[in-house]
């Protein structure tokens, strides 16, 4: 009978699963157990393999190349994770995310009463070819190109909406910042403005939410981009 | 819920019903793992674009059968098996075979002075676990590993020095020369006692 390679060095049907590898060599030091693995392990160039190349996946530090790919890799893992296929807009409702958002608000809500409302020499000049129609909510800006950082986003009132939430992205999708209110407006917040640099356009979109928490309409996405 | 074990978030995903209510649970066991599954699948590509998208399946396969994880091992076990398999059969699917097959090591690494192979000779009178124990002596634990790698789970040499982080000059092609040598060396010493012990 003609023997492979696999016959030698391969599985035998004394190996054991990388699970109860694992498992029996945090069994006691003087257990059974243990003591009947370890003399396999030692043996078995199949099995100690498949626990070296185990601890390189739990262990492995990234060398400063590797480090440099990882981040990419790692940061589309989080935007495509498979367990994050929800509507974006639900996920307002979390308690974590919703808390957030209504801390924001009331921030803005409190620093309006404040302050007294005084021009906005940094809002963006929305021009009348600058609304943007868009499923069924228009929005106003900032959209294309903008002279200054702009300091809120702004659309147009839904019919049967009780609030709206929204988001800001960078060009590939990474989620920058999320927020909610009821009214048509939303300050941009300083985090967010920090990233708005020149040259690089970012992504927002607001969507229209009925007292239901039902979608009834959204923006698309939209951009813009600082000029200087 | 850094606190949290892995086991305890999957648990978590069951008794809120699973999707989609228990995705977050999901969702937040996932992320700690991206880096590990993101560096082992970037080992064994040694490409950026082609690791990213291995490392997407590899969740999504995860996800899919999140099902079959009862907690009875550890999820870091079971997600590594995950990686493992996938990645292993993506390459060889994608026709990313190693430098050397099987074959040629059957000629090469166990070539015997007449034409019988090694492996011929030794299983006439040898049973295939005393083979085991002499591949075992022989061989140490590096060179083991790089010989099970290449030939058995057919990963290419380039991978092996990532996965393992040989930094010798010649990596893994070293190791598998080197594992030849003490064979070969083993076999001769081999026939001799045999030789010996029937005269």
């Amino acid at each position: 009978m003609e023997r492979s390679l696999s016959d030698f060095l391969g599985a035998s049907p004394h190996c054991i699963s990388i699970n109860e590898i694992v498992a029996s060599l945090e069994a006691p030091p003087d257990s059974e157990r243990r003591r009947r693995y370890e003399n396999h392990l030692a043996s078995c160039a199949s099995c100690s393999t498949e626990l070296e190349l185990f601890r390189q996946f739990e262990s492995a530090q990234p060398s400063a190349e590797e480090a440099n790919a990882l981040r990419e890799i790692v940061r589309r893992l989080r935007k495509d994770s498979p367990a994050r296929r929800e509507p974006w807009w639900s996920m307002i409702w979390k308690p974590r995310v919703l808390a957030t958002s209504l801390a924001a608000a009331a921030a803005v809500v409190a620093l309006v009463v404040v302050v007294d409302v005084k021009p906005r020499l940094n809002q963006p000049e929305v021009k009348a070819g600058d609304v943007m129609r868009s499923s069924e909510l228009v929005v106003i800006g900032p959209v294309g190109e903008v002279q200054s950082v702009p300091a809120e986003l702004q659309w147009k009132p839904v019919a049967g909406a009780a609030s709206y939430q929204i988001r800001i992205m960078e060009i590939d999708r990474t989620e920058l910042w999320r927020g909610a209110t009821s009214s048509t407006s939303i300050a941009i917040p300083d985090a967010v403005k920090r990233d708005i640099t020149p040259s690089k356009r970012l992504l927002w979109e607001v969507a229209a939410i009925d007292s239901e928490r039902k979608m009834i309409s959204g923006s698309g996405l939209q951009s813009f981009v600082l000029t200087k | 819920m850094d606190n949290v074990t892995d086991e305890e978030l999957v648990s978590r995903f069951r008794s809120d019903g699973g999707p989609p209510a228990g995705n977050r649970w999901i969702d937040a066991l996932f992320t700690r793992y991206h880096t590990k599954v993101a560096l082992w699948c970037y080992r064994f590509t040694g490409d950026r674009g082609m690791a990213s998208d291995l490392a997407q399946e590899v969740f999504l396969r995860a996800w899919r059968n999140i099902g079959s994880f009862r907690g009875e091992a550890k999820f870091s076990t079971w997600l590594y098996t995950v990686a493992r398999n996938h990645c292993v059969n993506e390459m060889k699917a994608r026709s990313v075979r190693p430098q050397l097959t099987s074959e040629e090591v059957n000629l090469s690494l166990f070539e015997s002075p007449d034409t019988e192979t090694v492996l011929d000779s030794l299983e006439k009178q040898q049973s295939l676990d005393t083979v085991r124990a002499l591949i075992a002596r022989e061989l140490n634990e590096t060179e083991r590993r790089v010989v099970v790698m290449h030939f058995v789970e057919e990963i290419g040499l380039e991978a092996i020095n990532r996965l393992l982080g040989l930094d010798n000059p010649s990596g893994a092609r070293a190791y598998i020369l080197s594992a030849k040598r003490k064979l070969s060396s083993a076999l001769d010493r081999w026939k001799i006692e045999t030789k010996k012990r029937g005269s």
